[in-house]
């Protein structure tokens, strides 16, 4: 389902919202196949962040963007074909977002958009990615039901099947496990550390176990800056920042 | 375990008043469409009858039937859709989904919104100049038509808009996350999202084309017609101008027929209704968020 993993090197990040400076210089390193986690407070220009990676940040009226992203070792912002990028480039985002047509169709959107015709080749794929979103077993049965209808969880899970959909390089899960319950959340990291190699996966996330558990490198974001990049056990074992550290023991809200 | 307290006990007695007086409101407001219904079948039905709707009128207009008069209100309230409604969705599109928020895009919404309260009077001037004048289109149903399209933009455009903002911006999003374009996301998700509300700007600019007599009345309707148009540069006759014309300009014409004229222009305006009504409750059993 997922094709070949690409790196992500973003230099010198910044944004702007109208005058608001959301990111001040953002570096970051993810190797291909990587799974990076981001944590940091609210603020801290995480979501920003992601949504540059595919270049969403055009959609945002007032964003401005400076410096580089590269996928893959190419310019995101010289690409010419967003659409094509954004297949790279999976997002999820915060909220869970059913689009408002059949399950089915949710999952073979991005395929569809893409040229392919309905078929039984395109249902396969999408009831692979469903597996790979532990979301097949609760919908095979209603697989034509419109996913608006769907759980909250469940549709988060959806727009992780759906990001899937679209084999893409990079995954970006922006709080990704916000509506769903520890045990269903448990069994997508183990479907996520299967993916490990495949894809490359940028996570940002506000659970410091989450970070720990399925995370490489773990990265501190503040005030639109990475401030700390360490792998994993090294970041949690001996952060180096002094912000870091307070977050880590929870002296922050 | 919750029983009404001495307290809740008045709320409840007050809230029943106010239920009753909210419900009598409602029955006086639709109280004039009901009476208006009934006055025009009471009077009417004497005069209704197959032959009053296939035949043309006859001894100046003084008996005879409405046909004509109801083939051109179908051939203007058609044709003009055809113009306004494509227009206007795109132009509707256009605004909400492409142009970029600005002061430029405020002023024209702002025009819109003005332009729809323009007096239909001064659409038809704004025809006669325009259409029938310098586009030398002559008094004729293609004239008559595009002055009804312009009438009727401004509220296909403000419908639209309104139903399309209405559709969540975070199902836009998912779409381009997605790796879909701006028109396949208005395509596939918009704009089907947006459709109940469209209809019913739609239904609306059916009302006012087969309702207005202003703006037909330069452009191209005449006041009786012995044969039916055979093309969109001849005249035609209108129900609504025909209402008019036997009401206040022939004598000797019966009672009933102006009555009659008037219940066949509602009811086609009303089964416009009805058929949004059945398309919107389908269209409701299958998108739901």
């Amino acid at each position: 389902m997922v094709k070949t993993a690409a790196s992500v090197a973003v230099k010198g990040l910044r944004a702007w919202y109208g005058g608001v400076e959301a990111l001040r210089g953002v570096d970051l390193e993810v190797g291909a196949g990587e799974i990076v986690a981001i944590i940091g407070p609210a603020q801290a220009g995480k979501s920003t962040l992601m949504s540059c990676l595919s270049r969403l940040s055009d959609e945002v009226v007032g964003l401005r963007v400076e410096g580089s992203v590269a996928v893959g070792g190419e310019d995101v912002f010289a690409m010419r074909d967003v659409a094509a990028l954004r297949r790279r480039v999976g997002l999820v985002a915060p909220l869970p977002v059913g689009l408002p047509m059949s399950v089915i169709d949710n999952v073979t959107y991005a395929p569809r958009m893409a040229g392919a015709r309905k078929g039984p080749e395109l249902r396969e794929r999408a009831e692979k990615c469903l597996r790979a979103a532990a979301l097949w077993d609760e919908v095979k049965d209603r697989l034509d039901q419109t996913a608006t209808r769907l759980s909250g969880g469940q549709q988060q899970r959806l727009a992780i099947a759906r990001a899937l959909s679209h084999e893409p390089e990079v995954l970006c899960l922006d709080e990704f496990s916000i509506a769903i319950d520890p045990v269903t959340t448990a069994r997508i990291e183990e479907l996520l550390k299967a993916m490990r190699s495949q894809v490359t996966i940028v996570l940002v996330t506000n659970l410091i176990h989450q970070a720990r558990r399925l995370a490489d490198h773990t990265a501190m974001m503040w005030e639109g800056r990475v401030i700390e990049v360490q792998p994993t056990a090294a970041f949690f074992d001996s952060p180096q920042h002094e912000l870091t550290r307070g977050y880590l023991e929870g002296r922050f809200g | 375990m919750f029983e009404a307290t001495e307290k809740t006990r008045g709320r409840v007695g007050r809230s029943h008043v106010m239920s009753l007086a909210l419900g009598l409101l409602t029955v006086l407001l639709a109280a004039p469409t009901l009476i208006v219904l009934a006055v025009l079948v009471y009077r009417g039905a004497p005069a209704l009858s197959l032959d009053f709707l296939l035949s043309p009128p006859r001894a100046g207009m003084t008996a005879g039937g409405i046909f004509p008069a109801i083939v051109g209100t179908f051939y203007l309230v058609g044709l003009s859709l055809l113009v306004s409604v494509p227009l206007g969705v795109m132009g509707a599109v256009y605004l909400t989904e492409y142009a970029r928020p600005g002061r430029l895009l405020d002023f024209v919404h702002l025009a819109i919104v003005n332009l729809a309260g323009v007096p239909s009077i001064v659409h038809a001037l704004f025809g006669v100049g325009a259409f029938v004048v310098f586009m030398r289109l002559g008094t004729s149903i293609l004239a008559a038509s595009l002055t009804l399209a312009v009438m009727n933009l401004p509220i296909v455009i403000a419908a639209t808009r309104e139903s399309l903002l209405a559709v969540p911006y975070s199902f836009r999003q998912a779409s381009w996350a997605l790796g879909a374009s701006r028109a396949q996301t208005v395509w596939h998700i918009v704009l089907p999202n947006a459709l109940p509300g469209i209809l019913t700007g739609v239904v609306f600019a059916v009302s006012r084309a087969a309702g207005e007599t202003a703006p037909i009345l330069f452009t191209g309707v005449a006041f009786y017609l012995p044969s039916l148009p055979n093309n969109v540069f001849d005249q035609c006759m209108a129900l609504s101008m025909h209402l008019f014309t036997i009401t206040t300009q022939v004598v000797g014409v019966p009672e009933s027929y102006p009555a009659a004229t008037a219940l066949v222009l509602i009811a086609l305006v009303l089964s416009a209704n009805a058929v949004s009504v059945v398309l919107r409750s389908r269209h409701r059993k299958n998108r739901r968020w």
